[in-house]
C-alpha cells in the first residue's frame, strides 16, 4: 500500500549499456549498441529491417537496438551522458544535441568525416544547424530525419464552401476570412469546425506556435540568446492571432483539452476542416483502421496540403527531427561511425522515410524519385521549403519546459476556464512566462 | 517445568531473533540508508547539467540550496511550488478521507450475507488490480469534455448538468485527479475494514439489539470504537501514499507530455519536472529532504497521539 | 417483516449499483481494447456497435516486444514474492515474539523507510549499483537479480508490518507446548506457527506480487534492455509522440491484469481471513 506511493517515475533513467564489446582485429566479432526512439509503428522490427543490408555485408557485427519512448528518452539520455555509460550510437532529438554535447558526452565529427557525408550542403539547412551549437562550428552529429509542419485541409469542404485554397492560405487576413466562411459546414451528417489545434495537454504546444511567432517577426529567444522575448509585441500579436481562432469559435473549445494525436484523428474523422501537422500522418493513409491507419476515411481521399499562411515577415514552417551521434564513451568508434554513415546514407534514409513517413534529412534522399512518386509526399515537400529550427543552445531543454508549462496555463484562459479572454490577459500570461524563462536562463549561466 | 522453559527460552533468545531478522535488515540498510545519506549530501552540492557527471564530487555549497528554496522567490524551482503544495495538501486530505469513508461504508454493506457476495467482493477489487500507469491514460480519455464517457453519463443520461463541464482544464482538473485515485484506493480499504468487521464477535451486537438499540447507533457506538486502531493506521498510510502521488497525474494530461495545470499539479510531478527539466538536482534533493523531514514529524506526532490505540498488546 | 425485506432489497440494490459504478472504468478499458484507435480518440467506443477488433489482442504482441516484457514481469515478480515473503515472515516473527535490543529501533526503522521520497532515492541507488558492477564485477544494473534485490528490499518493510499482526494474534501457548515436547524454537516456528498463519502469509504474498507487478519507477531507471524490462516500462511504447495505438495499450493493460486477477481469485479465501488478524492488530 505505502510502498507503491514511493515509486515516482523520475525522468532520469540511469542505465548501463551492459554490452560486452570487443576491440581488436576483424576476425573477432564486434558488438554495437544503438538507442533509437519510438518513431515508426513497429520500431524494433523496422530497425531490424533497416539494418538488414548492413548486417548482411558485415557478418561478424552484432547490433543491439534499444527502443526508447520519446517521453522518457530525454532523461535516459542525459543520465547516460552524465554517467558516461551509454550506447555507441545515440538518436538525439535535434533540440538536444547542443545540450548533450555541452556535457562532453559526444564524439565530435571531424572535417574529414563531414566531407565524407557530403558536408552541410548535402542536408536540409534547418536541420544541419542542429548538429552544432549556434556559436561553435564543431559538429557533433549527423542529421537522420526531419519533422516538418504544413497545413492539411479538406478539399471537398473548401469546394463546397466556395473557398479557393491557394487564396485562403496566402496571408493571415485571407486565412481568417476563409476559416470564418468554412466554419460550421455539415459534412457527412456531422458539423465540422474550421480549424483544430491542441491546447495544453500536448508536447507540441510550442511547436504549434513557432511558425506564427516567427512569421510575425517575433522569436522565443533574443538574438544574443540571453533573454526571453516571448512577450515582445510581435510575439504577442502572433499569439493573440493564433488564440483568437479558439476564442471566436473557429476552433472548438473541446479541442483545447486534446493532444496532437487526437486532433489528427479528429481531422480524419471529419471534426475539423484544417489542421497543421507533420508528414507522419501521411503514413496512416496506407493502413487500414484496424492497424491504426485511416485508409478508409473520407478525409483520406479528399485532402490537400498547403504551407503556413505568410505573416508580415515570411511564411516559415517549423522544423525538428533527429540526428545520430556517437558517444565519447563508445569503445568501438570506428565501427560505430561506419554504421552511422550507413544509416545516414541516401538509401537508408529513403527506406526509413518509407517506414516512418518522416522526411529524410539528406537533400538527395528528400527528393528521391521513389518517394516523390507519391503525390502527397511530393506535395508536402513542396510546402516546407522555408524551414526554420529553434536556436541550437545547450539550455534549450529547460527553456522549452518553461514555455510549455506557461503557455499551457495561457491556454486555460483561451478555453475560458481561467478568467476572461482578452489581449491584456494574454499579455500578462506572456509576461509571467518571460519572467520564469529568464530565471531559468540565469540559472544555467 | 516452568524453570526449564525459561532457561531454554533465555538461551535461544540470544541469537535466534537476530538470525531471523538478518536478511530483512541487511536489505533495508543497503537500499535505504546509503541512499538517504547520499541524497542528503546531494542537497548540499551544486548539481546541475554541467556538474552531474561529477556526482558527489560536485562543488559543495552547504545550505545554499535550502536558502534559495526557502527565501528566494525567483528561484526556478519555486515556480508553481505554491500551487503544487496547496493542491497536494487538499488532494491528500480529500483522497484519504474519501477512500476510508467509502471503504468503510462498502465494507459494512458487504458484511451481510447476500447472494453473490463473494463475486461482488472480488469484482470490487478490480480497480486496485488495474495498473496505476494505465489508470491515468484511461481516465484521461474518460474525462474528455465532449466525448468522454463520464460527461456522457452525467449530462446525457442523468441530466445532472446543463452544460458539459471541462474536467481536464481549469479548477475541475483537481477533481479529475482526485476521483481516479479514490477509485483505485478504496477497494483495499474496504478489504481491510471487511476483515476487521468480521473479526468482531457477534455477541457485541446481540446485547445491543436485545436492548432495542438501532443499527445506526450500534455502528457509531460499537463498531467505530472497535475499528479505531485500524482506521488510524490506514489513514496514516493513505496520507503518506498520497503526498507522494505521481503516476496518475503524470499520465492523465496528454499521456505525460502535457502539463497538469494550476489545479492538478502535485508536489512530486512538479519536483520531478523542475529538477530534471531545469537540471536542478541539488535543489530537488533539498526539497525532497525537507518533505521527508516534514513527513517524519507528521508520522511521529500521529503515532504519539494515537499511541494507545495502535500499540499491540505484547 | 415487509420493512425488513424491503430494507434488504434496498441494500442489495445499493450494493450492486456500487459494483456497477466501480466497474464502469474497467468495462471502458476492455471495450476500448476492442475498438480501433480512431474510435477511441473520438470517443466513439459506444457508437461502433458490435464490431470488435479482436485483432488488437494479436497485434499487441507484435507491435511492441510485449512477450518479453510479460515474461520478465512474471519471473521478476514471482521471485520477488518468494524472497520477500520468506524474509518478511522471519523478521515479523522475530519482532512479534521476542523482546531484544533494538526491536524498537527496527520497528521505527520500518516506518521511516515508508516515508522516504523516491527522489532522494534513485540517483544514489543507481550509483551504488553501478559501483558494485564496476568494482566487484557483479553486474546489478539491467539484470534480473539487481531488480529483484531492490524489490525485495522495498516491499519487505510493509509486509513485516502486516505479518507481525498475524503472529501476535496467535497464542503463544501453542509454541510453548511444542517446545516442552522437545521441539526446537525454529521447529516450533516451522511446524506450528507457519501452518496456522498460512492465510496471512498467502495474503501477504499476493499483496507483494501486486506491488511488484505495478512497480514502474525503479523498473524503468535500473534497466535498459527489453530482455529485462517489465510490463510497466514496455506498455508505454504503444503511445508517444508519433505513436497512437491506444487500442493496443488497452489490450495490453487488460492482459496485464490477468495474472494478478488469477492470483487473487485463487487466494480469495485466504485473503479475507488473513487480513483479519493483521488488520485489527495493526
Amino acid at each position: 500500500m505505502t510502498t507503491s506511493g514511493i515509486k515516482a517515475r523520475f525522468l532520469t533513467g540511469l542505465l548501463l549499456a551492459g554490452s560486452i564489446t570487443a576491440t581488436g582485429s576483424a576476425a573477432r566479432a564486434a558488438e554495437l549498441n544503438i538507442w533509437v526512439m519510438s518513431t515508426t509503428a513497429q520500431q524494433q522490427q523496422d530497425m531490424k529491417e533497416l539494418l538488414r543490408p548492413y548486417l548482411a555485408s558485415n557478418p561478424s557485427l552484432r547490433v543491439n537496438v534499444t527502443v526508447l519512448n520519446w517521453e522518457s528518452a530525454w532523461s535516459k539520455i542525459t543520465a547516460a551522458a552524465a554517467s558516461g555509460q551509454g550506447p555507441d550510437i545515440l538518436e538525439l532529438g535535434t533540440t538536444w544535441v547542443a545540450a548533450i554535447s555541452s556535457m562532453n558526452a559526444l564524439e565530435p565529427v571531424s572535417q574529414q568525416q563531414q566531407t565524407q557525408m557530403g558536408s552541410a550542403k548535402a542536408f536540409i539547412p534547418a536541420v544541419w544547424g542542429t548538429t552544432h551549437r549556434f556559436d561553435d562550428s564543431t559538429v557533433y552529429a549527423i542529421p537522420w530525419y526531419a519533422d516538418a509542419r504544413a497545413a492539411f485541409y479538406r478539399t471537398d469542404v473548401f469546394k463546397k464552401a466556395g473557398v479557393n485554397p491557394k487564396e485562403a492560405f496566402t496571408n493571415w487576413t485571407s486565412f481568417k476570412q476563409a476559416m470564418q466562411k468554412i466554419n460550421g459546414q455539415v459534412v457527412d451528417g456531422k458539423k465540422m469546425y474550421a480549424l483544430g489545434y491542441p491546447g495544453k495537454n500536448d508536447w507540441n504546444v510550442l511547436h504549434n506556435l513557432a511558425p506564427w511567432v516567427w512569421n510575425a517577426g517575433g522569436d522565443f529567444l533574443s538574438a544574443d540568446k540571453t533573454h526571453s522575448v516571448i512577450n515582445s509585441p510581435e510575439a504577442l500579436q502572433a499569439i493573440t492571432y493564433y488564440t483568437s481562432f479558439a476564442a471566436e469559435g473557429l476552433v472548438p473549445s473541446s479541442a483545447l483539452e486534446k493532444d496532437s494525436t487526437q486532433i489528427e484523428a479528429g481531422f480524419f474523422n471529419g471534426n475539423y476542416a484544417v489542421i497543421f501537422s507533420g508528414s507522419w500522418i501521411l503514413k496512416q493513409l496506407t493502413m487500414p483502421k484496424a492497424k491504426g491507419g485511416q485508409m478508409e476515411s473520407l478525409a483520406a481521399h479528399n485532402f490537400g496540403i498547403e504551407s503556413y499562411p505568410a505573416g508580415l515577415k515570411g511564411n516559415q514552417t517549423f522544423f525538428s527531427g533527429s540526428d545520430l551521434a556517437i558517444m565519447k564513451s563508445s569503445k568501438n568508434k570506428d565501427q560505430a561511425w561506419k554504421l552511422l554513415t550507413y544509416l545516414t546514407s541516401r538509401d537508408a534514409e529513403v527506406t526509413y522515410s518509407k517506414m516512418s513517413a518522416m522526411l529524410p534529412a539528406r537533400l538527395d534522399a528528400l527528393n528521391d524519385p521513389v518517394l516523390m512518386a507519391d503525390p502527397h509526399y511530393a506535395d508536402f515537400v513542396a510546402q516546407v521549403k522555408n524551414g526554420r529550427h529553434y536556436p541550437s543552445i545547450p539550455g534549450w531543454g529547460p527553456l522549452e519546459s518553461v514555455y510549455l508549462k506557461n503557455i499551457g496555463n495561457m491556454f486555460d484562459i483561451v478555453a475560458g476556464v481561467k478568467g476572461k479572454y482578452s489581449t491584456q490577459a494574454i499579455k500578462q500570461a506572456l509576461d509571467t512566462t518571460a519572467a520564469e524563462a529568464n530565471d531559468v536562463l540565469d540559472e544555467s549561466r | 517445568m516452568q524453570f526449564d522453559t525459561f532457561t531454554l527460552r533465555l538461551k535461544k533468545l540470544e541469537v535466534f531473533p537476530y538470525l531471523l531478522l538478518l536478511p530483512a535488515i541487511l536489505m533495508m540498510v543497503v537500499v535505504n540508508v546509503t541512499p538517504i545519506l547520499q541524497g542528503f549530501y546531494m542537497s548540499l552540492l551544486k548539481l546541475n547539467q554541467y556538474t552531474l557527471s561529477q556526482y558527489l564530487d560536485a562543488p559543495f555549497i552547504g545550505v545554499e540550496n535550502y536558502r534559495r528554496i526557502l527565501f528566494e522567490s525567483h528561484s526556478p524551482i519555486r515556480a508553481g511550488l505554491g500551487f503544487a503544495l496547496r493542491n497536494t495538501l487538499l488532494y491528500t486530505l480529500m483522497v484519504s478521507v474519501l477512500a476510508i469513508a467509502i471503504g468503510l461504508g462498502v465494507a459494512t454493506l458487504l458484511n451481510r450475507d447476500f447472494p453473490g457476495r463473494n463475486i461482488a467482493r472480488t469484482l470490487l477489487l478490480l480497480p486496485w488490480i488495474v495498473p496505476s500507469y494505465v489508470v491515468g491514460t484511461l481516465w484521461g480519455f474518460m474525462w474528455q469534455r465532449d466525448v468522454g464517457i463520464i460527461n456522457v453519463v452525467l449530462v446525457d443520461w442523468l441530466h445532472l448538468f446543463d452544460e458539459r463541464p471541462f474536467w481536464l482544464l481549469g479548477s475541475n482538473s483537481f477533481w479529475a485527479i482526485v476521483i481516479p485515485t479514490v477509485w483505485r484506493a478504496w477497494p483495499v480499504m474496504m478489504l481491510i475494514f471487511l476483515a476487521a468487521l468480521q473479526a468482531i464477535p457477534d455477541d457485541q451486537y446481540e446485547a445491543a439489539t436485545l436492548d432495542g438499540v438501532s443499527k445506526w447507533k450500534q455502528f457509531f457506538h460499537i463498531t467505530l470504537p472497535l475499528l479505531k486502531p485500524v482506521i488510524v493506521i490506514q489513514f496514516m498510510f493513505q496520507i503518506i501514499d498520497n503526498i507522494y502521488s505521481y503516476n496518475i497525474v503524470s499520465m492523465m494530461f496528454g499521456n505525460g507530455a502535457g502539463h497538469p495545470g494550476e489545479w492538478a499539479d502535485l508536489l512530486m510531478p512538479l519536483l520531478t519536472r523542475q529538477s530534471f527539466s531545469y537540471w536542478l538536482f541539488g535543489q530537488g534533493a533539498a526539497v525532497s529532504f525537507i518533505m521527508m523531514v516534514l513527513m517524519l514529524v507528521f508520522v511521529g506526532i500521529w503515532m504519539k497521539s494515537f499511541k494507545r490505540s495502535m500499540t499491540s498488546d505484547d | 417483516m415487509t420493512t425488513k425485506r424491503s430494507n434488504t432489497w434496498l441494500l442489495n440494490a445499493l450494493t450492486w449499483s456500487i459494483v456497477l459504478v466501480t466497474l464502469l472504468p474497467i468495462f471502458w478499458m476492455v471495450l476500448s481494447s476492442l475498438r480501433n484507435y480512431s474510435d477511441i480518440a473520438d470517443g466513439g467506443q459506444l457508437d461502433a456497435g458490435l464490431t470488435f477488433q479482436w485483432q488488437n489482442y494479436v497485434d499487441m504482441w507484435i507491435n511492441v516486444d510485449f512477450f518479453n516484457f510479460f515474461k520478465n514481469s512474471l519471473i521478476i515478480c514471482t521471485l520477488t514474492t518468494l524472497f520477500a515473503t520468506v524474509s518478511a515472515t522471519c523478521a515479523a516473527y522475530a519482532l512479534a515474539r521476542f523482546r531484544f535490543h533494538g526491536s524498537n529501533a527496527v520497528s521505527v526503522g520500518i516506518t521511516i523507510t515508508q516515508v522516504i521520497p523516491g527522489m532522494l532515492f534513485f540517483l544514489p541507488l543507481y550509483m551504488l549499483y553501478r559501483k558494485i558492477g564496476e568494482s566487484y564485477g557483479v553486474p546489478m544494473l539491467d539484470t534480473y537479480h539487481g531488480l529483484i534485490f531492490l524489490y525485495v528490499a522495498l516491499f519487505t518493510p510493509a509486509s513485516i508490518w502486516i505479518m507481525r499482526g498475524f503472529f501476535i494474534a496467535i497464542p503463544r501457548e501453542l509454541e510453548d507446548a511444542a517446545i516442552i515436547d522437545g521441539c526446537s524454537r525454529f521447529g516450533a516456528f516451522v511446524r506450528i506457527v507457519l501452518p496456522i498463519s498460512a492465510p496471512g502469509i498467502i495474503a501477504t504474498a499476493t499483496f507483494i506480487f501486486l506491488l511488484a507487478w505495478d512497480e514502474l519507477f525503479f523498473a524503468w531507471t535500473l534497466t535498459s534492455s527489453s530482455s529485462v524490462q517489465t510490463i510497466p516500462v514496455g506498455i508505454r511504447l504503444f503511445i508517444g509522440q508519433y505513436q497512437h495505438r491506444y487500442d493496443l495499450m488497452m489490450a495490453a493493460a487488460t492482459v496485464s491484469t490477468l495474472p494478478v486477477l488469477i492470483a487473487f481469485f485463487a487466494c480469495q479465501r485466504f485473503f479475507i481471513k488473513g487480513l483479519a488478524a493483521g488488520a485489527v492488530k495493526g
